[in-house]
Formats: structure tokens, C-alpha cells, sequence
């Protein structure tokens, strides 16, 4: 929760776009993370 | 929750029988006259009022068999276990709202800034401030434990999370979930 609530802090502060973020693009199933780069459209921190 | 829903405009009657409802499946519920057309109706058996909304459990008339459940655990407790259960849901609901106060707002603290059993926490800045909703904090958590709870109130329409501690959540498990999510 603490962790989350950073986040939401970035996403807040502009560090994370609104609509591409971790909170938004949860959650992060296998399936999403092993794409092929060119299938990625996920933000990278 | 009586006073709650009294206090509210009439378009949010039925996000607040979901509310009532889904708390109180197993059992019989009693609601003002006014909230009476809002009673959930259901997919085989018809039920509910003029404007009901749709089944909040699969039994139409609620479930005793749920009953069942409490019933086991006060006779697998016992009078001492009971309390003693309860005493630790307390502690341990506490333990969450003071490592989380500082990083989220609480609602609903006592006098002493105590909670009972539940922690609830209100997301609505978050919303304002950059569009987060109450969901995209339970899917970052990925936690079934977290369970949401939307309380709507005539003005600021409050999205909060809540999270129920359960008796037999220990010290390393609490800050488990206090302290961080499972990262990518």
C-alpha cells in the first residue's frame, strides 16, 4: 500500500503519464510481460 | 449505513442497495420506504421493486446456508477463542491504520484515532488529482484480501478502499501488505 501509494505520488507529479502508468495498466499478468519488444507498449520505468 | 443513504440524492439509491446488500446476503434486510423500488431483483426468480437493481447474489432470497460459516467459527472458537480472536482483528486493523496514516487518509477513526476491525481509506484526492479510481489501486495490489468498497455521499461522492484484516493475519503477513505490492 505504501509502495502503491508512491505511485500514485509520480502519477500525480507528472513522473508517470495518466494514462499509461502502473496503476492504470494493472495488473501485469505473465501474458503482458513476456511480449515481444515491438508488441510492448507498457511504460518503462 | 441507514444514515448514510438518507443523507443521499435519490440517483444514488442503487449504488448504495449494493452496498447494503452485498453486506448483509445471508440475512433479512430492512430498508425505509422511500428505498423500497430499489430492491435488487433477480435473473430467474423475480424479485425487488419497480426500479431494482440487478441480483447482488445468486440465492433470491438470500442464503442461510452462509449462516453456517459464523456458526462454525463461534463453535470451533469457543467463548475465550471469540474474544480473543476479536481482540486480535482489533489489534491488527489498528496496526494497519498507523503504518498507513501519514501516506493515505483514514475515514471513520474514533475520538482516540482508533479503528474497530476495518480500515477504511479514502482515495477520492487521487481521482481528483490524477484520475486514479478505487479499482486501479485493487488491481496494482493484486491482493484478493483488498476488498473494494465504494461509499457515495451527496457532495463529494468519497471513493474509499477498505481493507478487513482477518484474526489469523500475523505481523510479517500485515507488513507484507502495508509495506509493499509484487513488483514486475
Amino acid at each position: 500500500m505504501i509502495q502503491i501509494r508512491r505511485e500514485a505520488e509520480d502519477i500525480i507529479t507528472g513522473k508517470q503519464p495518466k494514462d499509461n502508468n502502473l496503476l492504470k495498466n494493472a495488473p501485469h499478468p505473465l501474458s503482458v510481460i513476456v511480449l515481444r519488444e515491438d508488441q510492448w507498449n507498457r511504460l518503462v520505468l | 449505513m441507514v444514515a448514510v443513504v438518507q443523507e443521499l440524492g435519490e440517483s444514488h439509491y442503487p449504488s448504495c442497495m449494493i452496498e447494503l446488500l452485498s453486506l448483509l446476503r445471508s440475512s433479512p434486510i430492512c430498508v425505509a420506504e422511500h428505498l423500497a423500488p430499489f430492491l435488487p431483483s433477480h435473473p430467474i426468480v423475480p424479485t425487488g421493486g419497480e426500479r431494482a437493481i440487478d441480483a447482488v447474489a445468486a440465492a433470491p432470497y438470500g442464503s442461510a446456508s452462509i449462516l453456517l460459516i459464523s456458526w462454525a467459527y463461534i463453535k470451533m472458537l469457543g467463548g475465550q477463542g471469540m474474544t480473543d480472536s476479536s481482540k486480535i482483528a482489533l489489534l491488527n486493523a489498528n496496526y494497519i491504520a498507523s503504518r498507513l496514516s501519514g501516506h493515505y487518509n483514514l475515514r471513520y477513526k474514533n475520538g482516540s484515532g482508533r479503528v474497530a476491525h476495518e480500515v477504511l481509506i479514502d482515495l477520492a484526492e487521487f481521482d481528483k488529482a490524477a484520475g486514479l479510481k478505487v479499482t486501479d489501486f485493487a488491481k496494482r495490489l493484486q491482493v484478493t484480501r483488498l476488498i473494494v468498497m465504494i461509499i457515495y455521499r451527496s457532495l463529494t461522492c468519497w471513493l474509499s478502499g477498505l481493507r478487513l484484516p482477518s484474526p489469523h493475519m500475523f505481523l510479517a503477513d500485515l507488513n507484507l501488505h502495508v509495506d509493499r505490492t509484487y513488483r514486475i
